[in-house]
């Protein structure tokens, strides 16, 4: 007799347990989801301004490291410098450099004359979207 | 009498991989691969001609170059295709027929171009969910660490 009623006690915060892991498991489930849509909901970070101050025969090289800061690439020492850009719907986006390959899908490349004034700039587009 | 065990082989072979889970995979360029390197030498870069400058306008900033900058790369990765094999719906392994090329340009001391070299290949690739990739058989190394020794170049920058 003593036995069954140990087995009775100890039934009820068995389910009760079970019950909550259930809820937890739900609650888990849905913040999960919630957190899963509201990425797709991230605001824009690109500027569409972003390279309009660039302009050859005016620009120096100075200015373009203080607007858009270390380059990805230096060539020729610092006669050509590379940036690498992504774009989404609020215009450009600066990355950093990643080791191997391409994640952005743009390069910007800029070439200086001896004086560090910009003498030609190009935005090659390395990646179809 | 009874059939031989391995006659129904193939059909055993088609039910486990439908029932597995095989997904074909569709053409696609790789996933951190440029896409604007161009079949063969593009007809802009004229030996004697073109500088450095110039090619790096046209198509970026190179994929490797050497130390002292007298070559730079250019590589593209391209999957024609493949296979997701998923055991059990879980992840599995993935194999992919990936054609890969690359263009090295060479240049003088002022910078203009002296040799080109341009070369692709197409081969299976192998990956599992770890991420990890698995040549099956030769194929072109795209990050241009083997550039220097087959070409008799100067050592790469890292």
């Amino acid at each position: 007799m003593q036995i069954d009623i140990k087995y009775v006690s100890l039934q009820a915060p068995i389910s009760y347990i079970a019950t909550l892991m259930k809820h937890l498991l739900a609650i888990c489930f849905f913040a999960v989801t919630l957190f899963s849509l509201t990425g797709c909901e991230t605001p824009p970070k690109g500027n569409a301004r972003l390279l309009d101050f660039l302009q050859d025969g005016k620009t120096t090289r100075e200015a373009v490291y203080l607007q858009l800061g270390e380059p990805s690439g230096v060539f020729e020492a610092g006669r050509i410098l590379t940036y690498r850009l992504a774009e989404d719907k609020g215009g450009y986006l600066l990355l950093l450099q990643p080791r191997i390959g391409w994640t952005g899908l743009y390069s910007l490349v800029l070439s200086f004359d001896a004086a560090g004034t910009l003498t030609r700039h190009s935005l090659v587009k390395v990646r179809a979207e | 009498m009874t059939a031989p065990f391995w006659r129904g082989l193939p059909a055993i072979l088609l039910a486990c991989l439908s029932l597995s889970g095989c997904i074909p995979l569709a053409a696609r360029p790789d996933v951190d691969s440029r896409t604007n390197l161009p079949d063969g030498v593009p007809d802009f870069i004229r030996i004697g001609e073109v500088t450095r400058t110039d090619v790096m306008h046209a198509l970026g900033q190179p994929d490797a170059c050497a130390a002292d900058e007298s070559w730079i790369m250019y590589a593209s990765a391209w999957s024609k295709g493949g296979m997701l094999l998923t055991p059990n719906g879980l992840a599995g392994v993935s194999i992919d027929r990936i054609r890969y090329a690359r263009l090295i340009v060479r240049f003088d001391t002022a910078g203009t171009v002296t040799q080109t070299f341009n070369e692709s290949a197409s081969c299976w690739v192998s990956w599992t969910s770890t991420g990890r990739g698995q040549y099956m058989g030769p194929c072109i190394d795209v990050s241009g660490h083997d550039v220097p020794g087959k070409y008799q170049l100067a050592p790469m920058r890292e």
